[in-house]
């Protein structure tokens, strides 16, 4: 099993947003980013690893995006937001916040 | 309001600095202590700074405009700072300037400067802030006088445009810095600081960077600041809890503890807290964590054993590498508290200005691992700076915009205590403003009288105006909790000479305030919780008070609600304030209905007290017929003065209801005292003694019981026995 890592960063005010993955429904909330870090919140989840399918939809701006992830080990993905659009950006190292 | 331009493009920071002698290191205040600005000195080889110019006398109103400004602004105190940004390390060929009027009545603006001459420069104002109504120009000149003496330099400006009349104004040198800030930085045992780093430990830097030893300080020195250092200390591990992790709260509640500035209001103070770990883990580096409650910004912290300690794999010098990633990201999180963003969210929120966002940047608020090559293409093109917009922002925007603890202008806040500026007499003057009550828990309807009072609290003598807690010398702000803060403007401005008196120590002079109505209308009057503060100039300085925090009850019955429309008009207002109409007859209708409707009431006093004034005295109105036309003249429309009579007896009657202690609480003891004493002059004058000297001796029995000054019982005193002896004499004749 490998270690995922979803963080959510710059963007998010308060907005639903549901992220899948592998296609099952990890997380449903509504974060909201420190500016003074970039940093919303997350969730942690351990999935077989290899290739991973995640996908994160925010219904109130009709907004989302999906990215497969390639992984060999403990992995990081950062999910940013801004209007309507969605970002996803991953490292195989925590990202650092200040 | 603010009214923002288009900023025009000035010559670049970078040309400027390279041309910049290297001699002229020494003057940028390099060193971390603080140096004191010398009497004389060599020829200065730069002018930037703030400057500053005071007025410092009465002015009455309107003004009489003798050096042809217009008139900006209608208050007793006024204060322009003006900065120079046209030199020295990273200028930004900027000016700007903040008008005050004790601290109120304030605009600001900047501009763009071009140099055409040696020490001159000229530009657009591209950003105004605040009343701008009162200050329309649109251009500036500016030329700088050089001096070895500090206190011959000085700056001036003509502002121009806006379809007014050119106007200079000159403004005497200050200091060589924008604003001042006192860090103060405490850790935990397990924490490792770093305050300072020597540029030349790690070898990936730029080539043409100059390597010496780098504070904190120093790069906040160099962004304008007169930076300055409080004694530090240890913050125990215990605060954090069993898993010696800090979350925000316990950081919060360390802060309260153990930061030696802690206030609840906005200064230019900071407190940098050193340790270990948050409780977010190891990913958090550092962070700006106070933004709960009323004053934002006053805290950071650094997390020294998270990331920011793993260098780099294969890095070169890992332990030069830890130290610049403590130290620059103490810098950063500091930033924050300065009200700066991330560079890539410049655009985001509300930006003071339209801001474009800088991915790319090589400052201090950027992250060095987000750049295009990483923190090594970062650090290799860094010069452990902001940039020009931030830099910008800090020396130029407006103060509420930057400094520590600050929100919307009067909001939260009331007053912002200006310490360099307080004289040495001010120092010692405590100004209290207060209720005379146990609890400052207003009626509806009462309207609100509170006193000023102000102490010599040093142990010398201290000369002030006799006139200095005169209404319209004060400003008084009232907020409302949930509302914008307001200042109160009495209605009337009197013209009276204001003698210096002495206030020997423990001496005070007292004053009322009858802030629930003026030129704004009635500032009191809704039902809620208002906080009050006031403030006074005395020899330059602000003496300010604390803010009085009261209550205006709800309305108890129907009778209240109905009179309100009617009680919170302007006729109403003034006629209070003035001590009653013997014209406003609209005004008099509705004072004659709340003493009959609510005799029991607070309101019913005031009204009462109102009613009586021109009733104790014969009264000259003016007559002036209707007729219908176009009025040239009084006298042509067969206008007339007439004389109404003095109702003895029914200003009797109504002061009689004034005879009690709550009477005397509510018009306060001064303004109580002053009515009653008008009422009685005016009895006696009119030759009804004996009513006289019955109110007097009431009055004084009624002070008596407030517990009033001894002083001021003697004074009553005195008059009750002249009211009496007249009386005497009267008796005698008449037999």
């Amino acid at each position: 099993m490998t270690r995922i890592h979803v963080e959510f960063q710059e963007g998010w005010t308060g907005d639903r947003v549901e992220v899948r993955i592998q296609r099952a429904l990890r997380y449903a909330g509504q974060p909201i980013t420190r500016l003074q870090t970039g940093y919303a919140g997350g969730l942690t989840v351990d999935v077989e690893g290899g290739v991973i399918a995640l996908d994160v939809r925010v219904p109130s701006r009709s907004a989302g995006a999906s990215r497969t992830v390639r992984v060999t080990g403990e992995h990081w993905i950062g999910v940013s937001l801004l209007d309507t659009k969605v970002t996803i950006v991953d490292q195989p190292a925590p990202f650092g916040y200040l | 309001m603010t009214d923002v331009q288009h900023r025009p493009r000035g010559e670049s920071a970078d040309v400027a600095v390279q041309h910049l002698p290297v001699e002229n290191l020494a003057e940028l205040g390099e060193a971390d202590a603080p140096v004191a600005q010398p009497a004389s000195s060599p020829l200065p080889t730069s002018v930037s700074g703030r400057y500053r110019w005071v007025r410092r006398h009465p002015i009455p109103w309107p003004p009489s405009s003798s050096d042809g400004a217009p008139p900006m602004l209608p208050s007793l105190f006024r204060r322009e700072d003006l900065r120079l940004d046209v030199d020295r390390r990273y200028p930004q060929m900027t000016a700007s300037g903040t008008s005050s009027a004790a601290l109120t009545e304030r605009f600001h603006w900047i501009a763009s400067l071009t140099e055409i001459g040696p020490d001159h420069w000229t530009g657009p104002i591209w950003y105004r802030d605040g009343n701008v109504t009162l200050f329309p120009y649109t251009n500036v000149e500016i030329t700088a006088k050089r001096s070895q003496y500090a206190a011959q330099r000085h700056a001036t400006v003509t502002f121009s445009g806006g379809g007014q009349p050119s106007f200079a104004r000159t403004y005497a040198w200050e200091s060589p810095s924008y604003h001042p800030v006192e860090f103060e930085y405490d850790c935990t045992s397990d924490a490792n600081p770093v305050m300072s780093i020597d540029t030349g430990d790690h070898p990936n830097r730029p080539s043409s960077m100059p390597l010496e030893s780098l504070s904190i300080g120093r790069v906040y020195r160099r962004a304008g600041f007169r930076v300055s250092l409080a004694p530090g200390g240890t913050v125990p591990l215990s605060g954090a809890g069993t898993d010696a992790r800090w979350s925000d709260n316990e950081m919060h509640d360390a802060m309260q503890t153990y930061w030696s500035r802690f206030a609840d209001a906005p200064q230019w103070a900071l407190w940098t807290f050193w340790s270990a770990m948050h409780v977010q883990g190891a990913s958090l580096g550092g962070i700006m964590f106070d933004d709960i409650g009323p004053n934002h910004r006053q805290g950071t912290a650094l997390f020294t054993e998270s990331f920011i300690k793993n260098a780099p794999a294969g890095d070169a010098a890992p332990d030069a590498w830890v130290r610049r990633m403590r130290f620059w990201t103490a810098v950063h999180e500091m930033g924050h508290a300065f009200n700066l963003a991330h560079s890539w969210q410049k655009s985001l929120g509300t930006p003071w200005i339209p801001l474009l966002d800088e991915p790319e940047a090589r400052s201090f608020m950027n992250y060095p691992y987000n750049v295009s090559g990483g923190e090594s293409a970062f650090f290799a093109d860094f010069d452990f700076r902001f940039t020009d917009a931030e830099l910008l922002f800090m020396r130029h925007a407006p103060m509420r915009f930057v400094q520590m603890g600050n929100a919307d202008w009067f909001d939260n806040h009331g007053f912002q205590q200006d310490d360099a500026s307080r004289s040495a007499s001010a120092s010692t003057l405590e100004l209290v403003v207060r209720a005379n009550r146990e609890q400052t828990d207003f009626e509806f309807l009462e309207p609100v009288v509170l006193e000023a009072k102000l102490t010599n609290r040093g142990t010398q003598p201290v000369l002030v105006p006799s006139m200095t807690l005169a209404p319209q010398g004060m400003v008084a702000i009232i907020k409302r909790r949930g509302m914008p803060a307001r200042q109160w403007h009495p209605y009337a401005r009197y013209c009276r000479s204001s003698d210096p008196t002495v206030l020997t120590p423990g001496e005070s002079l007292y004053e009322s305030l009858p802030i629930y109505a003026g030129l704004n209308g009635w500032d009191v009057s809704e039902p809620g919780v208002y906080d009050i503060s006031v403030g006074v100039e005395i020899d330059g300085a602000l003496v300010t008070s604390n803010p009085l925090r009261l209550r205006i009850r709800p309305p108890r019955d129907r009778d209240e609600e109905d009179l309100a429309q009617g009680f919170f008009s302007e006729d109403v207002g003034r006629t209070l304030a003035f001590g009653g109409t013997a014209v406003l007859e609209s005004a008099n209708e509705t004072l004659r209905e709340t003493v009959d409707r609510l005799p029991e009431s607070r309101a019913s006093w005031h009204a009462a007290a109102a009613l009586a004034a021109p009733l104790a005295s014969e009264h000259k109105v003016l007559v002036i017929p209707d007729t219908g036309q176009r009025m040239a003249g009084v006298a042509a429309i067969g206008g007339s003065l007439a004389e109404r009579p003095a109702s003895v007896d029914d200003a009797v009657e109504m002061l009689g209801t004034l005879t009690d202690a709550d009477a005397a609480e509510t018009l306060g003891h001064i303004g109580y005292r002053r009515r009653v004493e008008a009422a009685t002059a005016a009895l006696a004058r009119g030759g009804a003694t004996e009513p006289a000297a019955t109110l007097q001796r009431s009055l004084l029995d009624v002070l008596s019981e407030r517990g009033v000054l001894p002083s001021v019982l003697d004074e009553v005193s005195e008059r009750a026995e002249a009211y009496e002896a007249a009386l005497v004499d009267e008796t005698d004749s008449a037999d």
